[in-house]
């Protein structure tokens, strides 16, 4: 398993850092895990109200340059579940658990941000079902690179626990739940279906309508999703869109659902609108194109090829630390020595509250606000300034470490163009991995037939020509003396 | 064969034209105009079939008509610098050593990313593109993946490099087209240096880059270091095909590459 690996090396980071402390003056000091803390959990996915969270710093010490890596590690005793699994007919098809723990950085990284550790794990429907806890094991470290010297701290945020589903059904009409809600205007009404044969609607009951331009809005986190509706004779023509809320609209078609057996209504039917799009929040909306034809509405169908926690799931379970949780005081040094004045001398703009000289070790202060993210969002709190201040350039005595290399570019075409912009780029590679060769992004406009197959086409139609013209002349040199039939 | 009246039988009115089907003698009448037309048309798909065969099996993409084109692959003399597009400005492939062309704006430092944000549309109000994007990652072959060609107007973000907006070149890819017609990067090769790219990401944030360059390359010159390689700045790289369509090998024989700095941030 994935995060079994991912155990191991934080086991082994865990290891490295083992009764060493913080020494000043190292490049890359021992690793540091704080905790475990038991974080209070309110949601569906965390029945026993707490999990234990285990946190692990690399540095605590670090030069410009050098990344700092946060990790998490959720407590294996840590009772996360889903609440009912027996009842819960979505998860038929298994589900993918998406963890995000945040940690929010002050000081030395761009003034203020988060960092976030993610992972996303996925759970057949028979594992779900079993009594034992989720193995949640490690989620994916976090890592900001540290862009200038100076002291900042760690404050350590929340746990975000999202489940989604890889085929979930939705009633036509159902209470608002996280990001999922359903919604008509124009004119619709419900039908139970009675006065229909054989199949009954999801749930009970459709909506429908027969007026022009109105609407249903189904809003959904996934991949994909399909309308499940019917097929009948007094039924028309209807369209279904797909957006995330930014023009243009990811999908849009329109779908014929008359039928013309009028006493075979076709209940159930399933209208495919979309797939493989980035996990996220959108909106499908269904609009009724013909005045005095039906359309209706009996469910919809949502797709989850993945999941992350962008968009809250029905299942969205919010962790918070414990009140008395200490700020984790980070240093960072300039790469060249303690002597060396730091370049850039400017607070960022935009930093609401840089407090730089708090966050060494005063760990009984600025850690009651522990609630500020509740995960639905990806905190950008800093404006990006941080580390590469305008104006400045980098000590001309500064010496790089191997890990990382100061440039200053100019920028020959700016309107200021005494101007330079520093920046710090890291020894290792910025693309992760890097492909092969070209990319191939296109495709011939029109397509014909090939011409192999041309040719035998042609061959065929030319030696059929040939072998009938033949054989019909044979044909009536053979009744060349007879006199018509009468 | 026409059939003869009956003599013992009174005599008919003459019958009307009768309509083309149900009669047994138009079906037998018309049966060597068949034959003829089938030889025809058997003749006819031979001929274009060979056509097919001994014609360049290449189709040429139609660049905009101010824009010259230039297929720089052959080798021969390659300029120093990525060129900056738009009219009268050849998108010749630059030297395999060229560094990316230099920022057209002031660069703005990188923005900070956490690990779970992506980037989720992108726009180029200049050509008309506002799309969305999709996660590409590598094939087994090692090559970079690619947006379902079905989907004309979707774009794809390379997932093992930056988001856009971190520092490092993150890279965009689009379709130039597909069976249907022109796709979300059909008109890439008419942009310029100075015209801004806008990528909106989950976290709200949207990065605003200003385009440096851009080339028309060979694929089998692909400049990789050039696209994939570190930077001192938050880039971007946009790719799409260009040049001629090689129906033997299922591919266009250039890529054009657009290179942009950030220039700017700001909430969505």
């Amino acid at each position: 398993m994935r995060w079994s690996v991912r155990l191991r090396k934080i086991a082994t980071v865990l290891a490295l850092g083992a009764g060493a402390g913080a020494i000043a003056g190292l490049p890359a000091s021992p690793a540091h895990a704080e905790g475990p803390y038991h974080f209070t959990c309110r949601g569906p996915l965390a029945p026993g109200g707490t999990v234990a969270v285990n946190i692990s710093v690399s540095s605590r010490e670090l030069a410009v340059g050098q990344p700092l890596v946060v990790q998490w590690q959720l407590g294996v005793q840590s009772p996360v579940k889903v609440g009912d699994p027996f009842d819960d007919r979505r998860l038929d098809k298994g589900a993918h658990l998406a963890v995000t723990g945040r940690v929010h950085a002050t000081g030395v990284w761009s003034g203020q941000g988060t960092i976030d550790a993610t992972g996303t794990q996925f759970y057949e429907a028979e594992r779900l079902r079993q009594p034992e806890n989720l193995p949640l094991g490690a989620v994916a470290d976090g890592q900001v690179i540290a862009s200038r010297p100076g002291t900042g701290a760690l404050r350590i945020g929340t746990l975000v626990l999202d489940l989604a589903p890889a085929e979930a059904v939705w009633d036509d009409e159902f209470d608002t739940v996280r990001d999922f809600s359903v919604g008509y205007e124009g004119g619709w009404t419900r039908n139970d279906g009675s006065s229909w044969p054989g199949e009954t609607p999801v749930g009970g009951s459709l909506h429908e309508t027969d007026k022009e331009g109105a609407t249903a809005r189904f809003t959904f986190v996934g991949t994909g999703v399909d309308l499940i509706g019917m097929k009948n004779s007094d039924m028309s023509r209807f369209e279904l869109t797909v957006d995330d809320g930014h023009p243009p609209a990811e999908y849009r078609e329109v779908h014929d659902a008359y039928w013309p057996v009028a006493a075979e209504p076709r209940l159930r039917e399933t209208f495919p609108a979309i797939r493989d799009l980035p996990y996220g929040k959108y909106t499908l909306t269904v609009k009724n194109l013909i005045d005095g034809k039906h359309a209706r509405v009996d469910g919809f169908r949502v797709h989850a090829s993945t999941a992350d926690n962008s968009a809250a799931s029905p299942y969205r379970t919010v962790c918070r630390p414990p009140e008395n949780v200490p700020l984790i005081p980070i240093t960072v040094t300039e790469g060249g020595g303690p002597d060396e004045e730091p370049g850039p001398t400017e607070e960022p703009t935009g930093s609401p509250s840089p407090s730089p000289t708090d966050g060494n070790g005063d760990g009984d202060n600025g850690n009651g606000d522990n609630g500020n993210g509740n995960g639905n969002g990806n905190g950008n709190g800093g404006n990006g300034n941080g580390g590469n201040g305008s104006s400045a350039t980098p000590s001309p005595g500064s010496t790089p470490t191997p890990s990382q290399v100061l440039v200053t570019t100019t920028v020959p075409a700016s309107p200021r163009p005494t101007q330079t912009v520093t920046s710090t780029v890291t020894a290792s590679p910025q693309v992760r991995i890097t492909p092969s060769g070209a990319a191939a992004t296109g495709e011939a406009p029109v397509s014909g037939p090939p011409p192999g197959a041309l040719i035998a086409l042609g061959t065929l139609l030319l030696g059929g020509g040939l072998a009938g013209g033949i054989a019909l002349r044979r044909h009536r040199a053979a009744h060349a003396g007879e006199g018509p039939m009468s | 064969m026409t059939q003869q009246p009956d003599a013992t039988r009174p005599p008919r009115p003459p019958a009307p034209p009768q309509p083309a089907g149900p009669g047994r003698t138009l079906p037998r009448a018309a049966l060597p105009a068949v034959l003829l037309l089938a030889c025809l048309a058997g003749i006819a798909a031979i001929m274009a079939g060979l056509l097919a065969v001994l014609s360049p099996a290449t189709t040429t993409l139609e660049p905009a008509q101010e824009v010259t084109v230039v297929n720089a692959g052959g080798g021969g003399h390659l300029p120093p610098t990525v060129g900056p597009g738009g009219p009268g400005a050849p998108l010749t492939q630059a030297a395999p050593t060229a560094p990316p062309p230099s920022p057209a704006a002031l660069p703005v430092p990188p923005v900070t990313t956490a690990r779970s944000v992506r980037p989720v549309r992108i726009a180029i109000p200049d050509l008309g593109v506002s799309a969305p994007l999709m996660r590409l990652g590598v094939q087994r072959t090692g090559e970079i993946e690619v947006p379902p060609l079905s989907r004309r107007n979707l774009a794809g973000w390379y997932r093992h490099g930056p988001v856009p907006g971190e520092l490092g070149p993150a890279v965009i890819l689009g379709h130039v087209n597909n069976r249907q017609g022109a796709a979300v990067f059909a008109r890439l090769r008419e942009i310029r240096r100075g015209q801004k790219i806008y990528v909106t990401r989950s976290d709200g944030v949207v990065a605003e880059f200003t385009v440096d360059g851009v080339e028309q390359v060979s694929k089998k010159t692909f400049p990789t270091e050039r696209v994939y390689g570190n930077t001192t700045v938050a880039a971007l790289r946009l790719i799409t095909c260009g040049g001629v369509y090689d129906r033997k090998r299922h591919g266009y024989s250039d890529n054009i590459i657009v290179y942009a700095t950030l220039s700017n941030t700001k909430a969505a």
